[in-house]
């Protein structure tokens, strides 16, 4: 009984977190000085860095393409990382999706050369600084998963937003190509 | 002055005995997971993990969501399938047919539940013969039916990837139907000409889905297959 009691108690904490972990921050737009890996890459329709040639509203376009493809998933190729989220079984699923696209667009728009955080569409702000091999912690992901979510999600989620083929490998590209951002994620 | 010595260590030996009593729990087999799962908490992540496999019925279920947004007109005249037979072949019909070309296969996660690892062409009759070793997917469904068959293949060569995209894209006009959807170029020289250069057919049936995708993944080129019942 006291178990029982002590795993509730700590699961309407633990659901009180998924919800709710990324809100505090350093404010919406904060400048900084921190540059992300794709900062220095260039677009070749533009010469600029993918932050600077589509700007935000294009990145929010392209994060919740990513989601839209990924919860339409049914391939389990993605196992249990993606697989639950939004279909609300478990229940807390439904209600990370927010948070999940918080962090997504915001580690995206960092990576690519934006700010260090960022207020998403749900009016909270997201880091875009994030340890991969932590937030990955537990998701035993594997190396074709991980291909499966680039070709399946992240380019068409480019592609359909109007990103041309060259500048999705002259710009997006090489930060999640690179063998030690892969490395980063797969088999944590 | 007295008092307020002895309440402060009072407090203070209240609240070592706390943190010890914690620190014990934590150790405990019933504690080490909650901790576990605060620990990811507190590094953002979500404490109950998403590794569980779904069950039969919430695999039926993401089928049944999966076809209301991917269904075409037209009844496939065949629904090839690596060489399985959709909605008919069994959970134990696979295993066996995999495990007597040698090939290992274990419990997926997410919707797919059963994961085999290299997999020759050999053991997947429909199969564009001489393709790479392919990890390959398989969903059932309540009756224990075979929902959808999905497989990843990878070589450092673009030629065996461009031409395994055209077999399968050959046999599925020739067994399915005609293509729906056609993006890229899939030649050798279009995949490698850069970094996640990719090209897909998609085929689109009132009772069956197939989609193929090859992309230059920069250390490899990997073709993705995938064969739905819907």
């Amino acid at each position: 009984m006291i178990k029982q009691i002590l795993a509730a108690g700590v699961l309407l904490a633990a659901m009180q977190g998924c919800g709710s972990d990324s809100t505090s921050s350093m404010g919406a737009g904060a400048a900084s000085t921190d540059l992300g890996p794709g900062a220095a890459l260039k677009c070749t329709s533009s010469g600029m860095n993918a932050w600077d040639t589509f700007g935000a509203d294009a990145f929010v376009a392209v994060n919740e393409s990513i989601f839209t493809l990924v919860v339409g998933d049914t391939s389990g190729k993605l196992g249990g990382a993606f697989g639950k989220i939004g279909t609300g079984m478990p229940a807390s699923t439904t209600d990370d999706l927010a948070t999940f696209k918080g962090n997504l667009a915001a580690f995206l728009v960092y990576a690519y050369g934006g700010p260090t955080s960022i207020k998403y569409t749900d009016g909270k702000t997201y880091h875009g600084p994030q340890s991969m091999p932590e937030a990955h912690a537990g998701l035993a992901i594997t190396s074709d998963q991980y291909d499966y979510f680039i070709m399946n999600q992240v380019v068409p989620a480019l592609t359909m937003n109007g990103v041309t083929m060259d500048d999705v490998s002259s710009c997006f590209a090489p930060i999640v190509t690179d063998p030690d951002f892969k490395a980063s994620i797969v088999g944590k | 002055m007295k008092r307020a010595l002895a309440r402060a260590l009072t407090i203070g030996a209240g609240t070592t005995t706390l943190l010890l009593g914690m620190v014990f729990f934590a150790h405990t087999s019933t504690g080490r997971p909650i901790a576990l799962g605060l620990t990811r908490m507190a590094h953002g992540g979500c404490p109950f993990g998403y590794d569980k496999a779904m069950s039969p019925a919430e695999r039926e279920r993401a089928r049944s969501n999966f076809a209301a947004s991917h269904r075409g007109e037209q009844r496939a005249a065949n629904r090839p399938a690596l060489g399985f037979t959709l909605d008919q072949t069994t959970r134990e019909q696979v295993v066996a047919s995999m495990t007597a070309h040698g090939v290992r296969c274990a419990q997926g996660m997410g919707v797919s539940d059963l994961s085999c690892t290299q997999v020759p062409s050999a053991a997947l009759p429909g199969s564009a013969p001489g393709a790479p070793p392919r990890t390959v997917w398989f969903t059932f469904g309540l009756k224990d039916q075979l929902l959808a068959v999905i497989a990843v293949s990878k070589d450092a060569r673009p030629e065996p990837i461009s031409d395994a995209f055209a077999s399968t894209r050959r046999s599925l006009d020739e067994q399915a139907g005609a293509v729906a959807t056609l993006q890229g170029e899939a030649d050798s020289k279009s995949l490698a000409k850069g970094l996640l250069r990719e090209a897909s057919a998609e085929f689109r049936f009132s009772n069956y889905y197939a989609l193929e995708r090859a992309a230059n993944m920069g250390n490899g080129f990997v073709l993705t297959e995938e064969y739905r019942s819907l």
